[in-house]
């Protein structure tokens, strides 16, 4: 132990390895400020806010950590909602509910992973391919269910309120030790995809990948079967934030439900420090990285401006992250010769 | 005159002295070996030259002209040109392209005069005594191609004095010779060489003079025809070193490796019994089929027809893990494509392999892996300060090491090593070879390609050649020499017998 010891030596700080706390803690002065008093639950929204995106921007960071991209997440997610509500509606079960969207959210996943990891097509054009066609399957099958199932006419889902609707929006809106229950479940999945990211032999496979898969397969690694499992990873938590979104709204709009959400969750994801590249990065920088993006809606809500301006400022934050990530060093660089020159002169 | 003389030029890294005072000088006409170790700053000093680092002390002249502290720009318009190790060339491109980039010869409308440029092309590779047809596409080429058109574009342009850093890495000997006629032709036309390589051998043919510079010290020059490969390296590795890597004959086991009628891409009816404890050489030209042979062993590639077996049993399937799991491992060439995972640390680098075989067990145990690092290290000699440093943070030959160690940490019994000193400096290589008999001592059976025959003399048991495809000869141990091999390898036996009958 004493060898082991030795060899453990502490890491240089760096404030661009944390920039992601760093604009975490800037975004929720600013919103402490302009919010007024700020209540304890105004500070758990933003956790409770961020769990549906935060649980899609886990997978994403994996799926980014391999060096790939998933742009059917947000798809995954309005896709198994809608299924989701709607066997809630014929069924009125919430485990079965439960189950069919953690069911039908791997399979979406594990099908871009099969198309990625067993067929080698590349990620970016398969998950583009698939965003289109679970989301458009969603509308259509929408479109052609008779009301009484859908529980709304028009063309969005809605749970048919029932007891068991109502226990489950009660879950989902309710609370665990004065937190809101779907953000304790986001920060434990988070806490768990962590601890699986740098402490199992799993991550460190998925890191290889990333940074090497030439390498990393002439070391031994399956990497067919590993980016396949990223993937469906990534789809599996894609159905738990659909049941999420079911119990936290009690209704879907397979149009909208998710649109956008792949971009937000890459964002998220830049923001928390992960290597576009891959095999760079932690997955904790993605929970703040959700975060922010939360607080950054609830600044735009609290100052009372259109909310259409939000993205605008989501980008300019994001490349504002990038920006200090990749110029940070250079920076520090200038300044340490700078310091030189001046000792030696 | 000199045509090039660089004075007692310094340059520190963040506080850490890199060049201590070095001086260099270059006559027209000749090729220069500039000799050191990895690390000795050959690259720093040739990157000052170039204008690429600026330097901190010293001076530079270029025929009789100060011209300390130019720029790239300057110093490609004086004619100093560096041909990279890693080649910058276009692959789609054309071959005349590539020597035009971003130097067209345009009309007044910027329409490109590509006969222009073709014909101007065939003239100068006529003039180097080139055949490289200007309208192929440069991934078409051979490396040895490539590398002439590297210098080629150099010439183009009014090179005067060439920096080539380890120009011979990726060529077969009938390509170094065809580049070393390319060079000596240029020679006669005054141009000048900086000659950057780790072969001996090479050197002592194609260089005139030589400077050694050793922990960023200037250490001696002189003429080539005045000292020994045995001198130079000595001078090189300061002292330290000898070539003691002493071959014994060793107690072998039984087969462990039988290789029968083994077909694939690149090799035919390969049969090949390997016993425990072994070293076999396995050589031959490029293209020869070693190395597609040993990843067919592997698993990397399919096999066509023929059997493997270790350990009595046959491989059924041809995938690297079945391989891995049966303790054949493989330590690829070209380390920094194949082997390196340059985001992860060392101890990460280390253990990859390891943890695909014991998956099942998902969770890591970080003191025990370093444990088991730290017995690598010392049983390897890894030099390394802390195994949570990044593995590129190691020299070359350093992060070879911890490959080994990312092999024996399989326990492989049998090692597949494609070329594992390329691109390593004189002590560290001599390391390696110690290592390998080291290894074949424990009891590893090992198979070791490598063009390079001296070092098959110090290491291998038994040695066989392979000639498209095929072992033309498997030699003992005393029967390896430089001729002998060559003969083989190059076919010129067959020639000579098929003559005779």
């Amino acid at each position: 132990m004493s060898q082991a010891g030795k060899t453990r030596k502490k890491k240089s700080f760096s404030i661009g390895q944390y920039s992601y706390i760093m604009i975490f803690l800037i975004l929720f002065l600013v919103y402490y400020n302009v919010s007024g008093h700020l209540q304890w639950t105004g500070i758990t929204n933003i956790l409770r806010h961020s769990a549906v995106v935060g649980t899609l921007s886990l997978g994403m960071g994996l799926i980014i950590i391999t060096g790939d991209i998933d742009l059917s997440v947000g798809a995954i997610l309005g896709c198994a909602a809608s299924f989701g509500c709607l066997i809630f509606n014929l069924s009125d079960s919430i485990l079965l509910t439960l189950v069919f969207c953690l069911a039908l959210g791997t399979l979406l996943g594990f099908f871009n992973g099969l198309m990625i990891g067993k067929f080698k097509l590349p990620a970016f054009i398969v998950t583009l391919a698939t965003q289109l066609i679970y989301r458009s399957v969603s509308q259509y099958v929408c479109n052609v269910l008779p009301n009484e199932i859908k529980g709304v006419s028009g063309n969005t889902f809605k749970m048919i309120t029932t007891d068991a609707r109502n226990a489950m929006y009660a879950f989902g809106n309710g609370q665990i030790l004065r937190l809101p229950t779907c953000g304790v479940i986001f920060l434990l999945l988070a806490a768990f995809l962590v601890y699986v990211s740098t402490s199992t032999k799993y991550g460190k496979r998925l890191f290889a990948i990333g940074s090497n898969a030439r390498a990393a397969h002439m070391a031994g690694i399956d990497i067919e079967w590993n980016r396949t499992s990223v993937f469906t990873l990534t789809g599996l938590l894609g159905g738990i934030a659909s049941f999420m979104w079911l119990a936290m709204q009690g209704n879907v709009d397979p149009a909208t439900t998710g649109v956008n959400n792949e971009m937000f969750a890459i964002a998220a994801v830049v923001l928390g420090g992960v290597a576009m590249s891959g095999g760079k990065g932690k997955l904790v920088g993605i929970i703040f990285g959700t975060m922010s993006y939360t607080i950054i809606d609830k600044i735009i809500a609290a100052i009372k401006v259109d909310s259409l301006i939000n993205n605008a400022i989501k980008g300019l934050i994001l490349i504002v992250a990038i920006i200090a990530q990749t110029c940070g060093p250079r920076v520090k660089e200038f300044f340490r010769r700078k310091k030189r020159e001046r000792q030696s002169v | 005159m000199d045509m090039l003389e660089m004075r007692n030029i310094r340059k520190s890294f963040v506080g850490v002295p890199v060049l201590k005072g070095v001086g260099l000088n270059i006559r027209e006409g000749e090729v220069h070996a500039l000799l050191g170790e990895n690390g000795a700053g050959k690259s720093t000093l040739m990157n000052i030259l170039t204008g690429v680092l600026p330097l901190d002390e010293g001076q530079i002249f270029f025929n009789g002209q100060d011209v300390t502290g130019c720029s790239i720009r300057e110093s490609e318009a004086l004619g100093i040109a560096f041909v990279h190790q890693e080649l910058s060339l276009f692959n789609d491109l054309q071959v005349y392209e590539n020597i035009f980039f971003n130097k067209e010869l345009k009309t007044r409308f910027g329409a490109l005069k590509k006969h222009e440029m073709i014909q101007q092309c065939r003239e100068v590779f006529a003039k180097l005594g080139v055949v490289i047809d200007p309208t192929s596409v440069v991934a078409d080429l051979s490396a040895s191609e490539k590398q002439t058109l590297e210098i080629a574009k150099a010439i183009f342009f009014e090179a005067k004095l060439l920096i080539l850093d380890e120009p011979t890495t990726a060529l077969s000997n009938t390509e170094i010779d065809r580049l070393f006629t390319v060079i000596e032709n240029l020679k006669e036309q005054g141009k000048s060489f900086v000659f950057i390589s780790h072969k001996m051998p090479e050197i002592f043919r194609i260089a005139d003079r030589y400077t050694v510079l050793r922990n960023g010290e200037y250490i001696q020059s002189g003429s080539i025809c005045d000292t020994t490969a045995q001198e130079v390296t000595s001078v090189m590795v300061g002292g330290s070193f000898s070539n003691a890597v002493v071959y014994q004959p060793r107690e072998l086991g039984e087969n462990v490796l039988e290789l029968d009628g083994l077909s694939g891409s690149g090799f035919e009816d390969v049969t090949l019994h390997v016993r425990k404890g072994e070293i076999i050489g396995l050589t031959g030209l490029q293209g020869a089929g070693v190395s597609e042979l040993m990843q067919c062993v592997f698993g990397e590639i399919p096999r066509r027809e023929g059997t493997i077996r270790v350990r009595g049993t046959e491989f059924d399937r041809n995938r690297i893990h079945r391989a891995m799991r049966r303790g054949v491992a493989f330590l690829p060439a070209n380390r920094k494509e194949n082997s390196v995972l340059p985001d992860m640390t060392i101890l990460e680098n280390n253990y990859i392999s390891e943890h695909t075989l014991s998956a099942a067990r998902p969770v890591i145990r970080r003191h025990r892996e370093v444990e088991k690092y730290e017995a690598m290290k010392k049983n390897l000699n890894i030099k390394a300060e802390n195994c949570d440093d990044l593995v590129v943070s190691l020299s070359g030959g350093n992060q070879q090491k911890v490959f080994f160690s990312r092999w024996l940490n399989t326990n492989a019994e049998i090692l597949l090593m494609d070329n594992p000193t390329q691109g390593i400096d004189v002590g560290a290589k001599a390391e390696i070879y110690r290592l390998i008999l080291k290894l074949a001592g424990q009891g590893k059976t090992i198979l070791l390609n490598t063009q390079e025959i001296p070092e098959l003399q110090r290491v291998a048991d038994r040695c066989a050649i392979l000639y498209s495809g095929r072992i033309v000869k498997i030699l003992s141990h005393d029967e390896i020499t430089e001729h002998t091999v060559m003969m083989y390898a190059t076919n010129a036996i067959e020639v000579g017998e098929g003559r005779q009958s």
